[in-house]
């Protein structure tokens, strides 16, 4: 039998957005990609929540009962009935379960990118409560609006108030914490332009931005700094908490914010380094469109550059593994999420638990470790051995006919952008001696291991 | 046996996969050698409260609700104390074998965390002298070692003092690092990466890691450290150095110093916590203690006054700490800029006037016996020693020290789940099926 043709630079462009925009490409997700066709796909995914979901969250819903406690509920649940780390436990398996297997792919894709960018660890169960609640209440609805709303979002929630401290920012002593944040991580960037002490003017802003029991936001005028301040060359009169929402609009739309969100952005999408005309064309359409997350995304992702830059980024932990799940075409169950979840472990990403407030890294340099590496060869090599039953693509792998056959079905479920040469070569030597029924688990787990598939 | 049939009988032996490739490179100097443990307090570390200076009135006026009363810290020179959770580091500058330098830091008052991370993690100042690799990676590339764990981070990645020009590992927690494949997984993953200049040495990496971790995973803890992580990686690196390993650094990093809110709940198991595990790894490597040092350091001290939350913002001057059988321990090094307003750091922090690469260089050039400092400082020229580090060879023997006490203050109060339960999740079974099944894109 004959290799397959090499496929077309369009079809190329095709598998490199599915893989950019997913959480890893399988037969199905190429098939759907390749009936809508590049732009078509992308304005699919970016519908989000319309997207039929097949039922997921309702089920989440049901299965995970912390997931849609209001918050008087889920306090009463928590601390007064002592279910400590049940609220941690739902939503990480809620977002595991979700990059996995929901087909709003780039959805969740920007809810984790979000997520990192609002960094709010959770090492403690009273974080665990906030953040729960801020990332069904908050980020998953925004996800895919506009940062303006995003960030305002993210100011008022009790998780941020509560994790940069400034519920307990007063007129009497500021908190800097939140405000230095604010500029450096969520909008500006370090040399986006503002100084320290425009990070104390910040600060004094935002006295009185508080929580009231159990999780909403509350302005506490008694504790509000009522003199005036200036932040960015600006004078802001003190009328209380119109002085917070008004910075931040205008911080949202301000240009150093704008390189900055989309700095991060390709950076997620693309590639470690981004090229400053490609930040230059999706920060022109961020301030274009006023911050709107889908134009942003749009027209990052319709850029000649950005579909013609090969794969160059390194799967963070999360991403190879899922992508190994989803590859592989494995049903949901207990020993999948176990697996997952170990890897999660291993490879140092346990979801909402990066220890500082700038999230998780998104660099190859960060990533390519000994102990990252360990992770993956364990987990490609085990996990097509223990989903030979539950997957697929294995299944008709066992009985196709012959290596060669064998070979081209896991190439077009595993690696659609094809096996280099030197991999089939190598595929075909090192599994020739295998028994038959051992070759499809054998295969799938050299393909998995191997370095194309660290790359997205 | 020709060598193609060497090596036919070595890759169906599996001879090929459990030979380490660094073995052939083995064989220099037996010594072990001097070795520098790197331990980095991540988010700003308080130094006026670890080292509190009691005998500065101002200390006491800037934090009304926060300075450690002079009845309850440890006295250390009749000026500066130690925090009270500070036994165990009590116990170590007692024996000569701690020593403190108060006022230390960047010279560029960089108050963002990761900038003055990437400042003092590169050796450089300011940041516009960026190198892309570490200080410690600079160091280690001028050793020739042939053992691949020569240079450790005990983390899940290479921190960027580290990174660059070595061959440093990231061994996250080293019972945990185990490699399980097959050999011919083994062979043609390592033929693959072969053809991957980017990820091939990090693969082999892996390899030989696992090889030569497994006599270090044989050896037990000898002390009890204080548990979390910062116990478990001061464990796993005594345990790399008694195993004869050829371990020359490693870096640890330890959170939670970001003490904006509520410092003293914090604070306390922070520094118990620290002390303890330096008191029990010291104990624990028995005489390579003498020939260990370990370099505290963190990217700032916190803001002179405390703020309305009970706690302190981003300050400038830090504290720095070193610890091992050659440190010239029992003191505190570095001109006390005062607290007074005039002295202050933008009017606001403690002020540094010790450099953290006197501190560096001193020891590279006493403990290591480094010639070219300028190779790894980037030509940064610094004064004159201050007698922190004792040549190796010339320390007294080592005493005994009394174990850490154990204290109520270690105790972690959250952990990391590293296991989830899906008890009930049984009936999700097939969803995945069946969500795939009802994929249908919007028009």
């Amino acid at each position: 039998m004959a290799d397959p043709a090499p496929i077309s630079g369009q079809l190329k462009e095709l598998l490199r957005l599915v893989e950019r925009t997913t959480y890893g490409g399988n037969r199905q997700w190429t098939d759907l990609a390749e009936s809508m066709g590049y732009e078509g796909f992308i304005d699919w995914q970016l519908q989000g929540e319309a997207i039929d979901d097949g039922g997921l969250e309702d089920a989440l819903a049901e299965f995970l009962p912390t997931l849609t406690m209001d918050p008087e509920t889920l306090s009463d649940y928590t601390f007064e009935q002592r279910n400590f780390g049940e609220v941690q436990r739902d939503l990480t398996l809620a977002t595991i379960i979700r990059q996995i297997y929901s087909p709003r792919q780039l959805f969740e894709r920007m809810v984790e990118f979000w997520s990192d960018h609002f960094n709010v660890t959770i090492n403690s169960v009273q974080s665990g409560y906030f953040k729960a609640l801020e990332d069904r209440d908050t980020i998953r609805p925004l996800a895919l609006s506009s940062f303006e709303d995003l960030l305002i979002g993210s100011a008022k929630s009790p998780a941020m108030l509560f994790y940069l401290d400034n519920f307990s920012s007063t007129v009497e002593g500021p908190n800097e914490n939140y405000a230095r944040e604010l500029l450096e991580l969520h909008t500006m960037g370090v040399d986006g332009g503002y100084t320290e002490d425009d990070i104390k003017e910040t600060a004094r802003v935002f006295t009185g931005w508080s929580i009231r029991q159990p999780a909403y936001f509350n302005f506490y005028t008694l504790i509000h700094d009522f003199e005036s301040k200036t932040v960015l060359g600006e004078l802001i009169e003190p009328t209380g908490m119109s002085e917070g929402e008004n910075l931040l609009r205008r911080i949202a739309e301000h240009e150093s914010t704008a390189r900055f969100i989309s700095t991060k952005l390709i950076r997620r999408f693309v590639a470690d380094d981004p090229e400053p005309g490609v930040v230059d064309a999706v920060a022109q359409a961020f301030l274009d469109s006023g911050g709107d997350v889908r134009a942003t995304l749009k027209s990052l992702l319709m850029l000649p550059q950005v579909r013609q830059t090969l794969p160059l980024k390194l799967k963070r932990p999360n991403e190879f593994s899922a992508s190994i799940f989803r590859s592989l075409e494995v049903d949901l169950d207990n020993g999948a999420l176990t697996a997952h979840y170990q890897a999660l472990v291993a490879g140092g990403q346990i979801p909402f638990s990066w220890p500082a407030p700038n999230g998780y890294p998104d660099a190859r340099a960060y990533w390519q470790s000994t102990n990252g590496f360990l992770m993956r060869f364990n987990q490609a090599a085990a996990l097509p051995g223990q989903a030979m039953a539950s997957s697929p693509l294995l299944q008709e792998a066992s009985v196709a006919d012959g290596l060669d056959a064998q070979v081209n079905l896991l190439e077009r479920g595993l690696r659609p952008q094809g096996l280099t040469s030197d991999e089939r070569r190598l595929l075909k030597r090192y599994s020739r001696r295998l028994p038959a029924n051992q070759r499809p688990a054998a295969l799938a787990s050299w393909i998995l291991g191997g370095p194309e598939a660290q790359w997205r | 046996m020709n060598r193609r049939d060497l090596m036919k009988w070595m890759a169906l032996s599996g001879a090929a996969a459990t030979a380490p490739g660094w073995v052939w490179a083995m064989g220099e100097g037996q010594s072990p050698g001097e070795r520098l443990i790197m331990l980095f307090l991540r988010g700003g570390a308080d130094g006026l409260t670890l080292v509190p200076p009691l005998g500065d009135t101002a200390y006491f006026d800037l934090r009304p609700t926060l300075a450690v009363p002079e009845a309850d810290a440890l006295a250390l020179d009749g000026y500066f104390g130690l925090h009270p959770a500070a036994t165990s580091m009590k116990t170590l500058f007692d024996a000569g074998e701690l020593a403190v330098i108060q006022a230390a830091g960047t010279t560029t008052a960089e108050r963002s965390h990761f900038e003055a991370q990437a400042i003092m993690e590169q050796g450089i100042d300011p940041l516009d002298l960026a190198t892309g690799n570490g200080w410690l990676g600079r160091y280690l590339a001028t050793l020739n070692s042939g053992s691949p764990l020569s240079a450790v981070a005990l983390d899940v990645a290479v921190p960027l003092s580290m990174a660059g020009l070595g061959r440093a590992l990231a061994l996250g927690e080293i019972d945990q690092f185990s490699l399980q494949l097959d050999t011919r997984t083994r062979l043609i993953l390592t033929e693959m990466y072969g053809q991957d200049p980017l990820l091939e040495q990090t693969a082999n990496a892996v390899f030989d890691a696992a090889q030569a971790l497994a006599p270090v995973q044989a050896l037990r803890s000898g002390e009890a450290y204080p548990a979390g992580p910062l116990g478990t990686a001061l464990a796993d690196a005594a345990r790399l150095i008694k195993s004869g390993a050829g371990i020359k650094a490693a870096a640890i990093n330890t959170g939670g110093w970001d003490t904006h809110e509520s410092q003293n709940e914090e604070i306390d198991g922070l520094i118990g916590g620290l002390g303890d595990a330096l008191l029990a790894f010291r104990n624990d490597l028995g005489e390579e203690w003498a020939s260990t040092t370990v370099l505290v350091k963190t990217e700032f001290g916190r803001r002179a006054y405390e703020n309305a939350s009970l706690g302190t913002d981003h300050g400038h001057g830090g504290v720095m700490l070193v610890a091992g059988g050659g440190v010239n321990g029992g003191q505190v090094y570095g001109d006390w800029p005062g607290l007074n307003a005039s002295a202050l750091s933008d009017g606001q922090d403690l002020a540094v006037t010790t450099d953290y690469r006197q501190v560096i260089a001193e020891m590279l050039s006493v403990r290591f016996g480094q010639s070219d400092l300028d190779t790894i400082l980037g030509g940064w020229q610094p004064g004159p020693w201050r007698g922190i580090f004792t040549p190796p060879g010339q320390a007294g023997s080592l005493s005994a020290l009394a174990a850490p006490m154990p204290s109520a203050s270690t105790e972690q109060a959250f952990k990391l789940p590293h296991q989830l339960d899906l008890g009930g999740l049984e009936r999700l079974s097939s969803l995945g099926r069946r969500v795939a099944r009802g994929i249908r894109p919007v028009r």
